[in-house]
């Protein structure tokens, strides 16, 4: 079974030149913990986490108008590819403990797979 | 203009747009449509932060010296055109002095809109530059010596430059979403709307209300 086969989470994402500020109000927007960057081709380059603002901006007083996503970004990202075996992905996506990963067709990221959304997959086989 | 506004206008303008029209029609479902939508929000939203917000934020007191001098050619005018007529032909020195103002007005308006088109990169698509938008101006002036030219040419005042930047990020805006869009949508994967992950405790409008 393929990665396309299963439902992905919409993209969502913000530019690596996005202002940190924007990248806040994108998170409270979504209330999620953590939001994906990606280029101008719309590769994934990065993630951003609340953890990634508190500690490399709030924390050190660093301003937040100025500094951009891909200052503070955690990188890089394991990316997925729509055509991946979803087991393998699984499998990887445990070992490394991650919960999300972006998914990219042709490089450009086209939606975010979860570990439930292949674990229900897994169990549905 | 604000982000609200250009993502307002540019969605009831873009979606008029032949390759993106297309585009919306490819999609299967009202879901699908939905998302596309929203990615066009998004898309307006990147270019506005990218090519817009800085010219329209940073205007600051020349903003506002520009507003006051064409303000105070306009009133020249009219000033202008009572003596003309009750003194007969009086008052000529008075609309030189409101002609003068407006020249200080564009000089500064076009200085502020060359400064940005060269920063922001808008220079390749935008094809109308400073110097021709300036060049516009002085056939206003012209045109403002005819019946009811001046207040016309105040209305347009720094409106020109503002379109022009609008028009360049929302050129922008279209490219991005196309670049997203067009080839995806013809084999995509399944999705699940963004808002069905949403947490209700951390709403944006109970972020100042501590549990």
């Amino acid at each position: 079974m393929q990665i396309k086969e299963c439902v992905l989470i919409e993209p969502y994402f913000c530019k690596e030149t996005d202002t940190v500020v924007d990248v806040a109000k994108k998170l409270r927007e979504t209330t999620l913990r953590h939001i994906f960057v990606v280029n101008d081709a719309f590769q994934p380059t990065g993630i951003i986490s609340i953890i990634d603002i508190n500690n490399r901006v709030v924390a050190v007083g660093a301003n937040p108008s100025v500094l951009k996503a891909k200052d503070i970004m955690s990188k890089p990202v394991d990316i997925i590819n729509i055509n991946d075996d979803t087991l393998t992905v699984s499998n990887a996506m445990m070992e490394k403990n991650r919960v999300m990963c972006p998914v990219a067709k042709d490089g450009k990221m086209v939606g975010i797979i979860t570990i439930n959304e292949l674990l229900r997959r897994s169990e549905a086989k | 203009m604000n982000k609200q506004d250009f993502v307002s206008n540019g969605i009831g303008l873009i979606e008029k747009d032949n390759a993106i029209t297309d585009c919306f029609k490819r999609a299967k479902t009202d879901q699908e449509r939905e998302l596309m939508k929203k990615g066009l929000e998004q898309s307006l939203e990147t270019a506005y932060n990218a090519y817009a917000k800085d010219y329209f934020e940073s205007k600051n007191a020349g903003g506002y010296i520009s507003k006051i001098l064409r303000t105070a050619s306009l009133g020249t005018s009219a000033i202008w055109a009572y003596s003309f007529f009750v003194f007969g032909g009086a008052g000529f020195g008075v609309l030189g002095i409101g002609a003068l103002a407006k020249v200080a007005a564009e000089y500064i308006d076009n200085k502020h809109y060359e400064e940005h088109v060269k920063k922001s990169g808008l220079e390749k698509i935008i094809s109308k530059d400073g110097l021709l938008l300036a060049g516009e101006a002085a056939g206003q002036l012209a045109a403002s010596y005819l019946p009811g030219g001046e207040i016309w040419a105040f209305l347009r005042g720094t409106k020109k430059y503002d379109a022009n930047i609008a028009n360049g990020a929302l050129y922008r805006a279209k490219e991005e979403f196309l670049k997203r869009f067009a080839d995806a949508v013809k084999e995509e994967p399944k999705l699940v709307p963004l808002k069905e992950f949403r947490d209700p405790r951390y709403a944006a409008d109970l972020a100042f209300s501590p549990a």
